[in-house]
Protein backbone atom coordinates (compact mmCIF):
# COMPACT_ATOMS: atom_id res chain seq x y z
CA UNK A 1 0.00 0.00 0.00
CA UNK A 2 1.48 3.37 -0.96
CA UNK A 3 1.69 6.33 1.45
CA UNK A 4 -1.03 8.96 0.99
CA UNK A 5 0.00 12.02 -0.99
CA UNK A 6 0.90 15.05 1.07
CA UNK A 7 0.65 18.57 -0.33
CA UNK A 8 2.77 21.22 1.41
CA UNK A 9 2.30 24.97 1.49
CA UNK A 10 3.47 28.02 3.42
CA UNK A 11 1.37 28.25 6.59
CA UNK A 12 -1.58 30.62 6.38
CA UNK A 13 -0.83 34.17 7.56
CA UNK A 14 2.90 33.46 7.87
CA UNK A 15 3.71 36.23 5.35
CA UNK A 16 7.37 35.26 5.33
CA UNK A 17 10.14 37.76 4.66
CA UNK A 18 13.67 36.58 4.10
CA UNK A 19 17.32 37.37 3.44
CA UNK A 20 20.10 35.15 2.14
CA UNK A 21 23.76 35.65 2.97
CA UNK A 22 26.65 33.27 2.31
CA UNK A 23 24.64 30.05 2.24
CA UNK A 24 22.41 30.90 5.20
CA UNK A 25 18.89 32.22 5.34
CA UNK A 26 17.07 34.37 7.87
CA UNK A 27 13.27 34.25 7.75
CA UNK A 28 10.72 36.38 9.56
CA UNK A 29 7.24 35.03 10.30
CA UNK A 30 4.90 38.01 10.38
CA UNK A 31 2.07 36.51 12.42
CA UNK A 32 4.28 35.00 15.12
CA UNK A 33 6.81 37.87 14.83
CA UNK A 34 9.52 35.22 15.05
CA UNK A 35 12.89 35.30 13.30
CA UNK A 36 14.77 32.11 12.44
CA UNK A 37 18.19 31.43 10.95
CA UNK A 38 17.83 28.50 8.55
CA UNK A 39 20.09 26.26 6.52
CA UNK A 40 20.46 26.60 2.78
CA UNK A 41 18.25 23.53 2.21
CA UNK A 42 15.41 24.80 4.40
CA UNK A 43 15.63 28.22 2.77
CA UNK A 44 15.48 26.78 -0.74
CA UNK A 45 12.47 24.67 0.24
CA UNK A 46 10.59 27.68 1.64
CA UNK A 47 11.42 29.80 -1.40
CA UNK A 48 10.10 27.03 -3.64
CA UNK A 49 6.82 26.92 -1.72
CA UNK A 50 6.55 30.70 -1.75
CA UNK A 51 7.06 30.77 -5.49
CA UNK A 52 5.19 27.66 -6.60
CA UNK A 53 2.45 27.42 -3.99
CA UNK A 54 1.14 24.10 -2.71
CA UNK A 55 3.41 21.26 -3.82
CA UNK A 56 3.19 17.51 -3.49
CA UNK A 57 5.96 16.08 -1.26
CA UNK A 58 7.84 14.01 -3.84
CA UNK A 59 7.74 16.90 -6.32
CA UNK A 60 9.09 19.15 -3.58
CA UNK A 61 11.93 16.71 -2.86
CA UNK A 62 12.87 16.65 -6.51
CA UNK A 63 12.61 20.41 -6.96
CA UNK A 64 14.84 21.07 -3.94
CA UNK A 65 17.31 18.24 -4.62
CA UNK A 66 16.62 16.58 -1.26
CA UNK A 67 16.26 12.90 -0.42
CA UNK A 68 13.08 11.77 1.30
CA UNK A 69 14.63 11.47 4.75
CA UNK A 70 16.21 14.96 4.74
CA UNK A 71 12.99 16.45 3.40
CA UNK A 72 11.01 14.84 6.23
CA UNK A 73 13.36 16.28 8.85
CA UNK A 74 13.23 19.77 7.37
CA UNK A 75 9.45 19.81 6.86
CA UNK A 76 8.87 18.52 10.35
CA UNK A 77 11.08 21.26 11.83
CA UNK A 78 9.44 23.94 9.72
CA UNK A 79 5.98 22.70 10.71
CA UNK A 80 6.90 22.97 14.39
CA UNK A 81 7.66 26.66 14.00
CA UNK A 82 4.48 27.13 11.93
CA UNK A 83 6.24 28.01 8.70
CA UNK A 84 4.61 25.24 6.63
CA UNK A 85 1.40 23.22 6.69
CA UNK A 86 0.08 20.25 4.72
CA UNK A 87 -3.15 18.61 3.62
CA UNK B 1 22.53 80.16 19.88
CA UNK B 2 22.14 77.64 22.71
CA UNK B 3 24.38 77.92 25.74
CA UNK B 4 26.69 74.99 26.42
CA UNK B 5 26.65 73.42 29.86
CA UNK B 6 30.36 74.21 30.33
CA UNK B 7 29.62 77.93 30.13
CA UNK B 8 27.80 77.74 33.47
CA UNK B 9 29.70 78.15 36.74
CA UNK B 10 29.28 75.28 39.17
CA UNK B 11 27.01 77.51 41.27
CA UNK B 12 24.86 78.32 38.22
CA UNK B 13 24.75 74.65 37.28
CA UNK B 14 23.60 73.69 40.80
CA UNK B 15 20.97 76.38 40.67
CA UNK B 16 19.68 75.22 37.26
CA UNK B 17 19.68 71.59 38.38
CA UNK B 18 17.55 72.49 41.39
CA UNK B 19 14.71 73.66 39.15
CA UNK B 20 15.48 71.67 35.99
CA UNK B 21 18.43 71.63 33.59
CA UNK B 22 17.36 71.30 29.97
CA UNK B 23 20.04 69.16 28.31
CA UNK B 24 20.04 67.89 24.74
CA UNK B 25 21.91 64.73 23.79
CA UNK B 26 21.47 63.68 20.17
CA UNK B 27 17.78 63.72 19.28
CA UNK B 28 16.63 63.65 22.92
CA UNK B 29 15.98 66.41 25.40
CA UNK B 30 16.21 65.67 29.09
CA UNK B 31 14.95 67.92 31.85
CA UNK B 32 17.22 66.92 34.73
CA UNK B 33 16.54 67.85 38.32
CA UNK B 34 18.99 67.14 41.13
CA UNK B 35 20.36 68.65 44.31
CA UNK B 36 23.02 65.99 44.49
CA UNK B 37 26.58 67.30 44.41
CA UNK B 38 27.88 64.24 42.51
CA UNK B 39 25.37 64.85 39.73
CA UNK B 40 26.41 68.49 39.36
CA UNK B 41 30.08 67.54 39.39
CA UNK B 42 29.60 64.70 36.92
CA UNK B 43 27.67 66.87 34.49
CA UNK B 44 30.24 69.68 34.79
CA UNK B 45 33.09 67.25 34.06
CA UNK B 46 31.51 65.10 31.35
CA UNK B 47 28.88 67.22 29.61
CA UNK B 48 30.50 70.69 29.23
CA UNK B 49 30.13 70.70 25.43
CA UNK B 50 26.45 69.74 25.37
CA UNK B 51 23.90 72.41 24.46
CA UNK B 52 21.32 73.60 26.95
CA UNK B 53 17.89 74.51 25.67
CA UNK B 54 15.17 76.82 26.92
CA UNK B 55 11.54 75.77 27.11
CA UNK B 56 9.71 73.70 24.54
CA UNK B 57 9.14 69.96 24.48
CA UNK B 58 11.30 67.65 26.58
CA UNK B 59 11.39 63.94 25.89
CA UNK B 60 12.22 62.90 29.44
CA UNK B 61 11.67 64.55 32.82
CA UNK B 62 14.09 62.92 35.23
CA UNK B 63 15.46 63.47 38.68
CA UNK B 64 18.29 62.00 40.76
CA UNK B 65 18.32 62.88 44.45
CA UNK B 66 18.93 61.49 47.87
CA UNK B 67 16.04 59.46 49.22
CA UNK B 68 14.10 60.84 52.16
CA UNK B 69 13.78 59.33 55.61
CA UNK B 70 16.54 57.82 57.75
CA UNK B 71 18.51 56.86 54.62
CA UNK B 72 19.24 60.54 54.12
CA UNK B 73 21.76 60.29 56.98
CA UNK B 74 22.39 56.61 57.69
CA UNK B 75 24.23 55.03 54.77
CA UNK B 76 22.70 57.64 52.46
CA UNK B 77 21.00 56.47 49.32
CA UNK B 78 19.89 58.09 46.09
CA UNK B 79 17.25 57.21 43.55
CA UNK B 80 16.15 57.98 40.01
CA UNK B 81 12.76 59.40 39.13
CA UNK B 82 11.18 59.43 35.68
CA UNK B 83 7.94 61.41 35.42
CA UNK B 84 7.64 61.07 39.18
CA UNK B 85 8.00 57.27 39.17
CA UNK B 86 10.93 55.34 40.64
CA UNK B 87 11.75 52.48 38.24
CA UNK B 88 14.83 51.33 40.18
CA UNK B 89 15.74 50.42 43.72
CA UNK B 90 17.76 53.06 45.60
CA UNK B 91 21.54 52.93 45.36
CA UNK B 92 24.29 54.25 47.64
CA UNK B 93 24.39 58.04 47.41
CA UNK B 94 27.86 58.08 45.86
CA UNK B 95 26.47 56.16 42.85
CA UNK B 96 24.32 59.14 41.91
CA UNK B 97 26.10 59.98 38.66
CA UNK B 98 26.21 56.42 37.27
CA UNK B 99 22.55 56.16 38.28
CA UNK B 100 21.81 59.24 36.19
CA UNK B 101 23.62 57.69 33.20
CA UNK B 102 21.84 54.34 33.60
CA UNK B 103 18.55 56.14 34.03
CA UNK B 104 19.09 58.13 30.83
CA UNK B 105 19.90 54.89 28.99
CA UNK B 106 16.77 53.31 30.44
CA UNK B 107 14.66 56.24 29.25
CA UNK B 108 15.98 55.97 25.70
CA UNK B 109 15.96 52.16 25.49
CA UNK B 110 12.45 51.93 26.88
CA UNK B 111 10.77 54.74 25.02
CA UNK B 112 12.49 55.67 21.75
CA UNK B 113 10.56 53.16 19.67
CA UNK B 114 10.72 55.39 16.61
CA UNK B 115 14.28 54.05 16.14
CA UNK B 116 15.63 50.55 15.82
CA UNK B 117 17.87 50.33 18.89
CA UNK B 118 20.75 47.89 19.08
CA UNK B 119 22.79 47.18 22.18
CA UNK B 120 26.11 48.21 20.69
CA UNK B 121 28.68 50.97 20.57
CA UNK B 122 29.15 52.82 17.30
CA UNK B 123 31.92 55.10 16.06
CA UNK B 124 32.69 56.81 12.78
CA UNK B 125 35.89 57.57 10.89
CA UNK B 126 36.33 58.79 7.28
CA UNK B 127 32.55 58.74 6.85
CA UNK B 128 32.25 55.07 7.80
CA UNK B 129 30.46 54.00 10.95
CA UNK B 130 31.57 50.82 12.70
CA UNK B 131 29.11 49.10 15.01
CA UNK B 132 30.58 47.20 17.97
CA UNK B 133 28.16 44.78 19.56
CA UNK B 134 29.72 42.92 22.41
CA UNK B 135 28.85 40.65 25.24
CA UNK B 136 29.86 41.82 28.73
CA UNK B 137 33.61 41.44 29.24
CA UNK B 138 34.34 41.41 25.51
CA UNK B 139 36.31 44.65 25.73
CA UNK B 140 33.76 46.75 23.84
CA UNK B 141 33.85 49.78 26.11
CA UNK B 142 37.65 49.80 26.40
CA UNK B 143 37.95 49.65 22.63
CA UNK B 144 35.27 52.32 22.22
CA UNK B 145 37.10 54.61 24.63
CA UNK B 146 40.44 54.03 22.89
CA UNK B 147 38.97 54.76 19.45
CA UNK B 148 37.18 57.82 20.80
CA UNK B 149 40.46 59.15 22.17
CA UNK B 150 42.24 58.42 18.88
CA UNK B 151 40.26 60.66 16.58
CA UNK B 152 37.18 58.55 15.91
CA UNK B 153 33.80 60.25 16.22
CA UNK B 154 31.80 58.76 19.06
CA UNK B 155 28.22 58.16 18.00
CA UNK B 156 27.22 56.05 20.98
CA UNK B 157 28.76 53.87 23.64
CA UNK B 158 25.76 51.77 24.54
CA UNK B 159 22.74 52.27 22.29
CA UNK B 160 23.02 52.30 18.50
CA UNK B 161 20.05 54.24 17.14
CA UNK B 162 18.98 53.48 13.59
CA UNK B 163 16.70 55.92 11.81
CA UNK B 164 13.72 53.98 10.45
CA UNK B 165 13.35 56.33 7.48
CA UNK B 166 16.84 56.18 6.00
CA UNK B 167 18.65 53.43 7.95
CA UNK B 168 21.37 55.86 9.06
CA UNK B 169 22.94 55.90 12.52
CA UNK B 170 21.72 58.72 14.75
CA UNK B 171 24.40 59.97 17.17
CA UNK B 172 23.95 60.24 20.91
CA UNK B 173 27.56 61.11 21.80
CA UNK B 174 27.10 60.51 25.54
CA UNK B 175 29.96 59.64 27.94
CA UNK B 176 31.59 56.21 27.60
CA UNK B 177 31.04 53.91 30.55
CA UNK B 178 34.29 52.33 31.73
CA UNK B 179 34.32 49.40 34.10
CA UNK B 180 36.91 47.85 36.41
CA UNK B 181 40.36 47.40 34.80
CA UNK B 182 39.41 49.38 31.72
CA UNK B 183 39.52 52.60 33.78
CA UNK B 184 43.22 52.15 34.54
CA UNK B 185 43.97 50.85 31.05
CA UNK B 186 42.49 53.96 29.43
CA UNK B 187 44.13 56.29 31.98
CA UNK B 188 47.52 54.73 31.29
CA UNK B 189 47.18 54.72 27.51
CA UNK B 190 45.58 58.16 27.22
CA UNK B 191 46.74 60.47 30.03
CA UNK B 192 44.73 63.33 28.46
CA UNK B 193 41.44 61.44 28.92
CA UNK B 194 38.90 63.24 31.10
CA UNK B 195 37.33 60.66 33.38
CA UNK B 196 34.69 61.47 35.98
CA UNK B 197 34.35 60.29 39.57
CA UNK B 198 34.85 56.61 40.25
CA UNK B 199 31.90 54.74 41.75
CA UNK B 200 32.97 51.62 43.67
CA UNK B 201 30.98 48.44 44.24
CA UNK B 202 28.16 49.12 41.81
CA UNK B 203 26.30 46.11 40.36
CA UNK B 204 28.70 46.42 37.41
CA UNK B 205 31.78 46.69 39.63
CA UNK B 206 33.85 49.86 39.65
CA UNK B 207 32.46 52.35 37.17
CA UNK B 208 33.64 55.68 35.77
CA UNK B 209 32.69 57.66 32.68
CA UNK B 210 34.85 59.11 29.93
CA UNK B 211 34.04 62.56 28.56
CA UNK B 212 33.08 62.45 24.88
CA UNK B 213 35.26 64.57 22.59
CA UNK B 214 34.02 68.08 21.83
CA UNK B 215 33.90 67.35 18.10
CA UNK B 216 31.66 64.30 18.61
CA UNK B 217 29.23 66.43 20.60
CA UNK B 218 29.36 69.28 18.09
CA UNK B 219 28.44 66.84 15.30
CA UNK B 220 25.68 65.01 17.18
CA UNK B 221 23.08 66.07 14.60
CA UNK B 222 25.11 64.53 11.77
CA UNK B 223 23.97 60.99 10.98
CA UNK B 224 26.37 58.34 9.69
CA UNK B 225 26.21 55.33 7.41
CA UNK B 226 27.22 51.99 8.93
CA UNK B 227 29.72 50.02 6.85
CA UNK B 228 31.10 47.47 9.32
CA UNK B 229 29.89 45.40 12.25
CA UNK B 230 32.77 44.17 14.36
CA UNK B 231 32.38 41.73 17.24
CA UNK B 232 35.34 42.47 19.53
CA UNK B 233 36.85 39.99 21.95
CA UNK B 234 39.76 40.75 24.23
CA UNK B 235 42.02 37.74 24.92
CA UNK B 236 45.34 37.86 26.75
CA UNK B 237 48.33 37.64 24.39
CA UNK B 238 46.15 37.42 21.28
CA UNK B 239 47.51 39.15 18.20
CA UNK B 240 45.06 41.63 16.72
CA UNK B 241 43.24 40.11 13.79
CA UNK B 242 39.93 40.22 11.97
CA UNK B 243 38.07 37.09 10.90
CA UNK B 244 34.93 36.58 8.85
CA UNK B 245 31.68 36.66 10.84
CA UNK B 246 28.57 35.15 9.26
CA UNK B 247 26.02 37.78 8.26
CA UNK B 248 23.13 35.57 9.31
CA UNK B 249 24.70 35.25 12.75
CA UNK B 250 25.30 39.00 12.91
CA UNK B 251 21.63 39.50 12.07
CA UNK B 252 20.47 37.17 14.83
CA UNK B 253 22.91 38.71 17.32
CA UNK B 254 21.68 42.21 16.53
CA UNK B 255 18.07 41.06 16.78
CA UNK B 256 18.62 39.18 20.04
CA UNK B 257 20.53 42.03 21.64
CA UNK B 258 18.35 44.75 20.17
CA UNK B 259 16.28 46.76 22.60
CA UNK B 260 13.17 46.83 20.42
CA UNK B 261 13.71 44.50 17.44
CA UNK B 262 10.68 42.36 18.31
CA UNK B 263 8.53 45.32 19.14
CA UNK B 264 9.00 46.75 15.65
CA UNK B 265 7.85 43.50 14.00
CA UNK B 266 8.37 43.37 10.23
CA UNK B 267 9.88 46.87 10.26
CA UNK B 268 12.53 45.67 12.72
CA UNK B 269 13.35 42.77 10.39
CA UNK B 270 13.65 45.04 7.35
CA UNK B 271 15.76 47.65 9.14
CA UNK B 272 18.07 45.04 10.60
CA UNK B 273 18.35 43.24 7.26
CA UNK B 274 19.13 46.48 5.43
CA UNK B 275 21.86 47.16 7.98
CA UNK B 276 23.41 43.73 7.52
CA UNK B 277 23.13 44.06 3.73
CA UNK B 278 25.33 47.14 3.76
CA UNK B 279 27.87 46.06 6.40
CA UNK B 280 30.89 43.80 6.33
CA UNK B 281 30.82 41.64 9.45
CA UNK B 282 33.93 40.68 11.38
CA UNK B 283 35.12 38.95 14.50
CA UNK B 284 37.97 40.86 16.06
CA UNK B 285 40.33 39.45 18.65
CA UNK B 286 42.95 41.61 20.34
CA UNK B 287 45.03 42.06 23.43
CA UNK B 288 46.96 45.32 22.84
CA UNK B 289 45.00 48.53 22.29
CA UNK B 290 47.62 50.06 19.99
CA UNK B 291 47.39 47.05 17.65
CA UNK B 292 43.60 47.27 17.74
CA UNK B 293 43.72 50.93 16.76
CA UNK B 294 45.94 50.11 13.78
CA UNK B 295 43.58 47.39 12.56
CA UNK B 296 40.56 49.67 12.89
CA UNK B 297 42.31 52.47 11.02
CA UNK B 298 43.08 50.08 8.16
CA UNK B 299 39.50 48.83 8.21
CA UNK B 300 38.07 52.22 7.30
CA UNK B 301 40.93 53.60 5.22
Amino acid sequence: MSAPLRFWRIADHAALAWRHWDGEYVFHHALANDTHRLSDAAGILLLHLMESGETEQSTLAEACGLDAEDLDVILSALMKIDFVAWR
Amino acid sequence: MALNLGELSLAELRSRLACGLDLRTGPFRFLIRSRHEYVARGLATLYPDFPLQEGGFRDFHIRVDKVSGPRRWYRPQCNFWHDGHEPFKPLPADHAFPLLEWGMNWCIAGHAQHYLMLHAAVLERHGRAVILPGDPGAGKSTLTAALTLSGWRLLSDEITLIDRNDGLIVPLARPVSLKNQSIDIIRAAFPQAVIGDIALDTHKGTVAHLKPPRESVARMDEKARATHIVFPRWRADASAHLGHHSKADAFIHAATHGFNYSLLGRLGFELNAALIDTCDCWDFEYSRLEDALTVFEELVS
